[in-house]
């Protein structure tokens, strides 16, 4: 599979930190943001670069991080806490980290009590979108731009903030695009390019990522693709999209050099962080609020039937007639999902496979397994 | 008239027995009974605020007892493998919660007691994930509404307004929940009684908890769990007030005179964790060689985390105490919080080691293990012991290697409480 297309973002990804270390000789401060839903928006309008932790999925990483967080915790945790003990974050002048499940309550107490950051943030949230925590919200979002106004030693104005919200729409817009592309003919843009062009978007700044989709968006709809025969439609669902790509079994890839079509998915970093955009209609405060409250249901907070209705009318939308799960070994939340999530998918007649993530997905166990299920969905 | 003092504690302790047989019956009774009378059932949890449960008159069934007894009982296991059978669960899935769903499938109950259905399922949803869906399960399972708790975090910093703020209106908002579904008024006369009950418990067990500051400790980790059950039962209702004045007369006589449980007692301890139901000899093993526990967890996870943040329960201010109470619940609590308790129990109560094992299945317990034992080790001088274990869950549990590390635990307090002029 060539990923010549995508090489600008693949190298941009790889060299995350190099380029981060370049933004900070420009002098501009970097902050490292936990999960997609803290309000970039606030960090960029005070010329600070939110960059998403990542899996490094460096066996050293998870050797480092395992023994203080005991063997029960998700990969990504051990593996952002390896790296934060090996101190490959140090350069950052900020960490805001989200309360998304019980494995991040734990990783931002660890990274909170060992390492001296000079900014830390612990950014509550909720699904719910009730009065009561709507206002809860509101004000919490306040006293973060505070916070932030305060670090940063300037004031953030209604225009940089509606500036900076402009920038993550036009961002959004454009992956959309890319997105629906691909959803109308997956021989456009493979996923496994499509990742590397959404995790490129994770670790630099917005504009950039902007002006190199939007190339990219061009450069795929005038050059003819050459159409191969359709294979079996699929949905991958995986909160941790980094869980997919090992360093032994690339999944993705695997996949579609079998011959199957991922046409939708439900990662974490997909839909939920390029799609929705933040309505301009009042103060730009508020406009946030209503992005950030409520929202596309994630297996977090949100109860199960709402989730599993998203991925199950999404799954038929795109006439999936599979669906690849792969759980991060000891993710809690996905796991008590997950039955039920199968039964859905049974029910709207979309078979299942679930794979489990962990630092190595065996990768002959799970071609065997991958090639045996397009095998059946043929058939 | 050391003799005297030993009589006076046995008819007490018996006595205690009996009030506490009485009021398990009553329950039994009641629950077996709940729906001819036109009661609803409600299944919930001692984590919620449940004098707003009481108030309405709703009967509540706490599948976490269920999971202690059947635990204690060496039935975990068989309920889990049934949710794993039946529902497809993880065996890397909280066990408490799975154990409990495996007898809602077979509908089973610990000791072949009566399962009751729920007419609504109360939980709540910030403090850990296996609450948060495990809930959702149950009230899919038996097709009937759910409500679940939201409210604030307690990482690190106090309590703020509107942290406060949010909390107080999720309670408005499961009391507006309560009206709809059972249709009736919520009676605030009602409920500031309840709250008045809960606060004269709130103040005794806060008395027993300075008193377990004293040498020799007064009461032991088995009379703190069957304690604790009684309070999950029945907090809030005259029962308590029938149980807990004879709690705190033992224990103040107990310390007037001295007589502590463990005999010749050599080391404090803090256990933080939940009971090892599977293995409640470990704790007698703990008691022979002079071992004891002067603070379990436990007490932190439903009721006096607000009070070693500062708080106490106020029935001039009911909706706020129990957004504190929720707000400082122990799993609701993060590391940086549940370590400063730590060291405040380890200085106050006069703690000589912490025991810290990893409940496997139980994240949110944990936390870290390896980072409390390091900040006590830092912060107060004090070892600890880590061990994995799942709590509830009988099945894997390696007992002589937890008590072979044990006994080096116990080795090594000797030796450094002696380093420190201490006598053991």
């Amino acid at each position: 599979m060539t990923m010549e297309r995508v090489a600008e973002f693949s190298e941009a990804y790889q060299k995350r930190h190099e380029l981060a270390q370049e933004w900070k000789d420009q002098g501009k401060r970097v902050f490292g943001v936990l999960y997609g839903k803290v309000p970039e928006e606030i960090l960029s309008a005070a010329d600070i670069v939110p960059v998403q932790l990542v899996e490094d999925r460096e066996h050293a990483s998870y050797v480092s991080g395992k023994p203080s967080l005991d063997r029960f915790y998700c990969d990504f945790v051990v593996n952002l806490w390896g790296q934060g003990l090996k101190g490959i974050y140090d350069y950052l002048d900020g960490i805001v980290m989200y309360d998304a499940c019980e494995a991040a309550k734990v990783l931002a107490g660890v990274w909170f009590l060992r390492k001296k950051v000079p900014f830390f943030y612990w950014y509550p949230c909720s699904e719910e979108t009730k009065e009561g925590a709507r206002i809860f919200h509101q004000k919490e979002m306040n006293q973060f731009k505070a916070r932030i106004e305060e670090f940063a030693g300037r004031r953030i104005s209604s225009d940089d903030l509606s500036k900076a919200i402009r920038t993550y729409n036009e961002n959004r817009s454009l992956m959309k695009r890319l997105y629906q592309a691909r959803r109308e003919d997956p021989s456009l843009i493979s996923e496994r390019e499509f990742f590397e062009v959404f995790q490129a978007g994770l670790v630099m700044p917005k504009e950039q990522h902007s002006r190199m989709v939007y190339k990219l968006l061009e450069r795929i709809v005038s050059e003819a693709s050459p159409k191969k025969k359709p294979g079996p439609r699929l949905f991958l669902s995986c909160v941790i999209s980094e869980e997919c790509i090992s360093s032994e079994t690339d999944l993705v890839s695997m996949v579609e050099e079998l011959g199957g079509e991922i046409v939708s998915d439900d990662l974490l970093f997909g839909p939920r962080y390029y799609w929705e955009p933040t309505p301009l209609t009042k103060e730009p405060m508020e406009d946030l609020l209503d992005r950030y409250i409520g929202g596309m249901p994630m297996p977090f907070k949100s109860k199960s039937e709402q989730w599993t209705e998203l991925l199950v009318e999404e799954a038929r939308r795109q006439k999936v007639q599979g669906a690849i799960v792969v759980i991060p070994k000891y993710c809690t939340l996905y796991l008590w999902d997950y039955p039920f999530l199968q039964s859905r998918f049974e029910k709207a007649g979309i078979k299942t496979l679930v794979i489990e993530g962990q630092e190595n997905i065996p990768q002959a166990r799970t071609l065997t397994r991958i090639e045996a299920f397009l095998e059946t969905l043929a058939h | 008239m050391q003799d005297e003092i030993y009589e006076r504690l046995e008819r007490r302790k018996q006595k205690l027995k009996e009030v506490r047989k009485k009021h398990i019956i009553a329950y039994e009774k009641e629950l077996a009974e709940a729906k001819e009378k036109g009661r609803s059932v409600v299944w919930s949890t001692s984590l919620m605020p449940v004098e707003i449960l009481k108030t309405m008159d709703l009967f509540l069934y706490y599948p976490e007892l269920e999971c202690g007894n059947s635990s204690v009982d060496g039935q975990m296991g068989y309920f889990c493998e049934e949710a794993e059978k039946i529902g497809g669960f993880s065996r890397d899935v909280c066990s408490f919660i799975k154990g409990a769903i495996g007898g809602m499938y077979k509908g089973e109950r610990a000791r072949g007691r009566f399962l009751p259905q729920p007419d609504l399922v109360i939980g709540e949803g910030t403090q850990c994930d296996a609450f948060n869906k495990g809930w959702e399960i149950v009230s899919r399972h038996y097709e009937v509404p759910l409500f679940r708790l939201d409210g604030p975090y307690y990482f690190k910093d106090p309590i703020q307004n509107h942290e406060l703020e949010w909390g107080i209106s999720e309670i408005k908002r499961m009391i507006t929940f309560l009206e709809t579904h059972t249709k009736t008024r919520f009676d605030w006369d009602k409920f500031k009684e309840i709250m008045k009950l809960s606060t004269q418990v709130f103040d005794i067990i806060v008395e027993i908890l300075e008193y377990r500051k004293s040498v020799p400790q007064p009461v032991s980790i088995f009379d703190s769990m069957r304690h604790w059950s009684h309070l999950v039962l029945h907090l809030g209702t005259e029962a308590s007030m029938e149980y807990w004045p004879i709690v705190l007369e033992d224990v103040r006589e107990r310390v007037e005179h001295g007589v502590g449980v463990v005999e010749n007692e050599r080391f404090r301890l803090w256990y933080d964790q939940v009971p090892l139901y599977h293995m409640l000899d470990y704790f007698d093993y703990l008691r022979k060689r002079g071992a004891a526990i002067s603070y379990e967890a436990n007490w932190l996870g439903f009721i006096l985390g607000m009070y070693l943040n500062g708080h106490r329960y106020d029935p001039e201010k009911p909706l706020e105490t129990l957004a504190l109470k929720h707000f400082y619940g122990h799993l609701n609590t993060g590391l940086p919080g549940q370590i400063q308790r730590a060291i405040q129990i380890v200085k106050e109560w006069r703690i000589d080691g912490a025991i810290i094992p990893a409940n496997t299945t139980c994240k949110l317990y944990s936390q870290s293990v390896l980072e409390k034992s390091r900040i006590l080790r830092e912060a107060c001088g004090i070892p600890s012991l880590l061990f994995d274990i799942d709590c509830f869950d009988e099945r894997d549990t390696d007992k002589n290697k937890i008590l072979r590390d044990t006994d080096q635990f116990l080795e090594i307090l000797a030796s450094e409480k002696t380093e420190r002029g201490g006598q053991v």
